[in-house]
């Protein structure tokens, strides 16, 4: 899925910075000053604080106060600390007076995986997804799994029921009477068959309401959203019951034309139209909360005028941009909606705003979701309140200001929980104070990155494929403390079985140069080419097209003579050519992507390889297969193996994160060079990897590198060479050029050789070849283990050698078996190798 | 190591560009770092790395884009460094300080998404701040940030997947 096509996410998203923005304060110019005016400025200083001008405010010291953020923090620290503490229940439990009687205190954990009810199906990336449903109703627990639509009950939490004969649904809400749900249906629809005539056919989804009044029988409500429309959000007050629709995403026609629909229902079953205003029903983006004072909408109201941008695409219309207005309309019994006139400038937590009907509602409430307790709201990041009316932020502000990692939410209506990674849990009633919840019990090993869910008597953790209960203890402090695993080590990206490693190959012996021969001008080179590769079956050359051009192909069996694929056969105004298999690959980007896969270098055909986007990553082949190095997910490399077409994922051991910058291969010895981030510091440090089979990879030994990671590196037959340069501040590499050699990408060692700060260096896996203009003359030397530099002559005709700089800026020279080709903007020229004997 | 600050039309050029950067800058390190405090030390920063390689800088047309990358880089390098859940160190002005109102915190606490936003690895995030806090396109991220296209796409689509992800698990909203 094209996630920047969620315009509810990336709407949400562009509003946090539409409101107007802070400005700089008046100390960041006087410092800007201070560097105008040549003041003493020092750069260390300045990292480690220097010249902040800025005074803080100061604030009366508050003793309780401050013993509540030691609280808290106190936690917090033992929480992140190495070592996790659990602490084992009940027999040491001391009892203690809590703040309410019924406030949860504990959790007594106890994995209850293999009591039939099922955790999450989808653990990717440490979360779970939105494939549980859960709702208190009554004194038990209900869940509902999206993914088969099967609905299950507890009244422990231990034990969970399948509710035979429930409807597949997809959604839960309860209200005092009722648990309601709702499903997906097939719809009658008309579409065109095969020969183009519009016939009856069951095609499109409908979203259809139930309603149970013991949770075991299910009746159909009167609700059915249209075919081609979703529920968008659905939210109770008391048995009153108000349903968000619209179109079901923006995959299909003009968006700025959707139409909201909304019906309410005061007991579940029979649901009315409600009464909306017009802008109400022509907003976009909408959804519905309630609060303990009425339900609110909020939603973008269409207007080319307005500030609130959307842009996006859909197979109907292509790109579109859609500007409008955040507006809220409120109503007290879900039926009659009015205008929310509250002043735009209020907002943030605490903030009130009056609205027509008399109550008030914070602004923030249109972003917001509220968790109800027994003591009041909850909304997170805003507050809480005790009428719905007035919002107030927590007085345990630690909680809020302390956590930075991403804490979920839960109520059962009287309990609001909410879970960090650990997990650690914090609980309120709702009166704005959170109190950390203790974790005991029999698990000796919780896994943290789950989800929680408070449910009638304690609280639902899901979390690496299983499932446990914590029984909540109320007014007790847990005494003894148990170890538990550390933070597990993040998943690594895998697109498949257990990679085979690639086979090792012996090298085939290359022959030594002493130098070259004469230079002569090519009449159909590859002229201005910025890649040449060699593969299987020859060269081919590529150059990288202006902002909206094209491409340019070549393809030569010899080095010398070469022939222009026809310009327009591929996509895309920038690529990257790699040899894999006996095949060669190009893959586009930047004005169209694509790949391509040539066996002559002269016929191409587009396909697709699957796996991850590959794009512009650093990349290398051969006739093993191909090596793509990724930044994301972290510290990762995967190999497309030949023949068998799999990708494989590898991470790249100590590679915490990582920017790959280049990857080079020689023989079957691959090795990437990049930067890492050091875990301790934060700072870059120089990185790179080796692999002799594209399946496991070693860390190599980097010391004394003046620069902050390595740019690029290029292989010969008997060693590798990479390039790092003084300064690698802001993401511009700049200063002199440090050259590193390595035979085999473990150890690296600086390199003294004639070749300067602007010199090019390329290599075919055999040679590698550096080159300069000195002088307005061209000089080039090779090298096939990076050590030893032999001075390429080009044979005795200085005429052709006269003025380079003329010829183009930035001539560029590749080794093509035994010869080299060289390339500037203006011409493409050969010269075969003298070959040692 | 000391900076030598000429005077003259060098240094006064560099503070006139430097001056019509400061707002957006401020703000980018302000959403990132969701501290005013800390994002006027950014920014800071950020103005002595330009000035140190100011001489370095060829083309001043290309400042806006080249001073962008200075202050995304040192955004990004305070948010490794304090990757993970941060400690705030407990004293009197500490104290004070967690209750303080900031402008920065409060905009990214309207939305759930805001906060969201934090729990990404601070290279998701940087991509994340960029594309919808500064409407850069992804051409325009790539070659502020000095790192692939195709990264940048990568890091967007698993930044966005995560924040949907956490969001359907909220519940917030049934797709």
């Amino acid at each position: 899925m094209n996630y920047e096509e969620d315009l509810d996410l990336t709407t949400r998203l562009r509003r946090i910075s539409a409101e107007p923005e802070p400005d700089a304060p008046s100390t960041v110019y006087v410092f800007l000053d201070r560097v105008a005016a040549g003041g003493p400025v020092e750069a260390g200083d300045v990292r480690r604080g220097f010249p902040r001008l800025s005074v803080r405010r100061s604030r009366p010291r508050s003793f309780a106060r401050l013993a509540a953020v030691m609280g808290v923090a106190a936690v917090l620290v033992l929480a992140l600390s190495g070592t996790l503490l659990l602490t084992i229940a009940h027999p040491s439990a001391v009892t203690t007076s809590p703040r309410y009687p019924d406030l949860w205190s504990a959790l007594e954990w106890q994995d209850i995986t293999a009591t039939g009810f099922p955790p999450a199906n989808d653990q990717s990336g440490g979360t779970s997804t939105a494939d549980l449903r859960i709702v208190t109703w009554r004194g038990a627990a209900y869940a509902n799994k999206v993914s088969d639509g099967s609905l299950w009950s507890s009244t422990d939490g231990v034990s969970w029921q399948k509710i035979a004969g429930a409807p597949a649904l997809d959604n839960l809400l309860a209200t005092p009477d009722m648990l309601l749900g709702q499903s997906i249906a097939e719809a009658p629809c008309q579409l065109p068959d095969s020969a183009g005539v519009v016939r009856p056919s069951t095609c499109q989804l409908s979203s259809v309401g139930w309603y149970s009044s013991d949770g075991l029988t299910w009746n159909r409500s009167s609700l059915e959203i249209p075919a081609g429309d979703a529920i968008s959000s659905w939210a109770a007050i008391g048995s009153t019951v108000v349903v968000l629709a619209g179109a079901s995403d923006y995959g299909m026609g003009d968006p700025a034309k959707q139409t909201s629909l909304a019906y309410v229902s005061t007991g579940g079953s029979i649901w009315h139209a409600s009464t909306m205003p017009d802008d109400m029903v022509g907003a976009i983006n909408c959804y519905v909360v309630s609060t303990r004072a009425g339900f609110v909408v909020s939603g973008i109201v269409v207007d080319p005028a307005g500030p609130v941008q959307i842009s996006g695409s859909n197979i109907s219309i292509g790109s579109f941009e859609i500007h409008g207005y955040q507006r809220s309309w409120v109503s007290s019994d879900g039926l009659n909606w009015s205008v929310y006139q509250g002043s735009a400038e209020v907002s943030g937590a605490g903030a009130i705003a009056a609205i027509p009907s008399g109550m008030t509602v914070p602004l923030s409430l249109e972003l917001s979701t509220v968790y109800v307790g027994s003591r009041g709201d909850v909304m997170p990041g805003i507050g809480h309140s005790t009428d719905g009316t007035h919002w107030l932020q927590d007085s345990d502000g630690p909680f809020n200001a302390l956590i930075t990692g991403q804490a979920s939410f839960s109520s059962n209506g009287s309990q609001v929980v909410a879970c960090g990674d650990g997990p650690s849990c914090y609980v309120t009633l709702g009166d704005g104070r959170w109190q950390a919840l203790q974790n005991g019990g029999t698990v000796s090993n919780l896994p943290r990155q789950g989800q929680g869910w408070a449910i009638q008597g304690g609280l639902l953790w899901d979390a690496g494929g299983r499932l446990y209960f914590g029984r909540a203890l109320t007014g007790v402090t847990l005494q003894q403390t148990i170890k538990v695993a550390p933070a597990p080590t993040p998943t690594p990206f895998t697109e498949g079985p257990t990679p085979p490693p690639l086979p090792a190959v012996s090298l085939t012996p290359v022959s030594e140069w002493s130098g070259t021969g004469n230079l002569v001008k090519l009449p159909a080179g590859p002229i201005g080419a910025d890649q040449v590769v060699a593969w299987a079956h020859g060269y081919v050359a590529l150059k990288n097209g202006p902002s909206g051009g094209h491409i340019q192909v070549w393809s030569s069996k010899d080095g010398s003579a070469w022939a222009a694929v026809p310009q327009g056969a591929f996509t895309g105004s920038t690529g990257q050519l790699t040899a894999i298999g006996d095949s060669v690959m190009l893959a586009t980007w930047n004005d169209g992507n694509g790949i391509w896969f040539s066996s002559n270098g002269v016929d191409w055909a587009r396909t697709t390889i699957g796996g991850p986007p590959i794009g512009d990553l650093p990349m290398a082949g051969s006739g093993l297969g191909m090596v793509a190095a990724m930044d994301e997910p972290e510290g990762q490399v995967m190999y497309l193996a030949s023949p068998d077409g799999q990708w494989y994922g590898m991470s790249l051991p100590g590679a915490v994160i990582q920017t790959s910058k280049s990857i080079a291969l020689s023989g079957s010895r691959w090795v990437l060079v990049g930067k890492m981030s050091n875990p301790k510091t934060g700072d870059w440090v120089p990185a790179s990897w080796s692999s002799s089979d594209a399946a496991n990879w070693k860390e190599a030994t980097v010391t004394g590198a003046d620069g902050q990671g390595f740019l690029s590196i290029v292989a010969g037959r008997d060693g590798f060479v990479t390039v790092s340069k003084a300064t690698d501040s802001g993401g511009t590499a700049s200063g002199p050029a440090t050259l590193w050699s390595s035979p085999d990408g473990s150890t690296w060692t600086k390199l003294t050789t004639p070749l300067g700060a602007d010199a090019t260096l390329t290599g075919d896996g055999n040679h590698v070849i550096g080159c300069q203009v000195d002088s307005g003359r061209l000089a080039c030397w090779s090298s096939i283990d990076g050590q030893t530099w032999t001075v390429l002559t080009f044979g005795t005709d200085a005429a052709t050698l006269a003025d380079w700089t003329a010829l183009g800026a930035n001539p560029r020279a590749f080794a093509v078996g035994d010869g080299v080709l060289i390339v500037t903007a203006d011409g493409a020229w050969y010269a075969p190798a003298v070959v040692q004997k | 190591m000391a900076l030598a600050l000429p005077a003259g039309k060098g240094a006064v050029a560099f503070v006139q560009l430097v001056k019509t950067e400061i707002p957006v800058a401020y703000r980018l390190a302000g959403y990132l770092l969701r501290d005013e405090g800390e994002a006027e030390d950014a920014t800071q920063e950020a103005i002595a790395r330009a000035w140190e390689s100011w001489s370095k800088l060829r083309d001043q047309d290309r400042f806006a884009a080249w001073f962008g990358r200075i202050v995304a880089n040192v955004c990004q390098d305070r948010l490794r460094k304090r990757r993970g859940i941060r400690i705030v160190e407990i004293n009197d002005e500490t104290a004070g300080d967690l209750h303080a109102r900031d402008a920065f915190r409060d905009a990214l606490a309207r939305d759930e998404v805001g906060r969201l936003v934090q729990a990404l690895p601070p290279d998701q995030q940087v991509v994340v701040a960029l594309r919808f806090w500064r409407d850069l396109s992804l051409e325009e991220i790539s070659d502020r940030l000095d790192v692939p296209l195709g990264t940048v796409k990568s890091r967007l689509h698993y930044a966005l997947r995560s924040l949907r992800k956490e969001l359907d698990r909220q519940g917030k909203v049934s797709r």
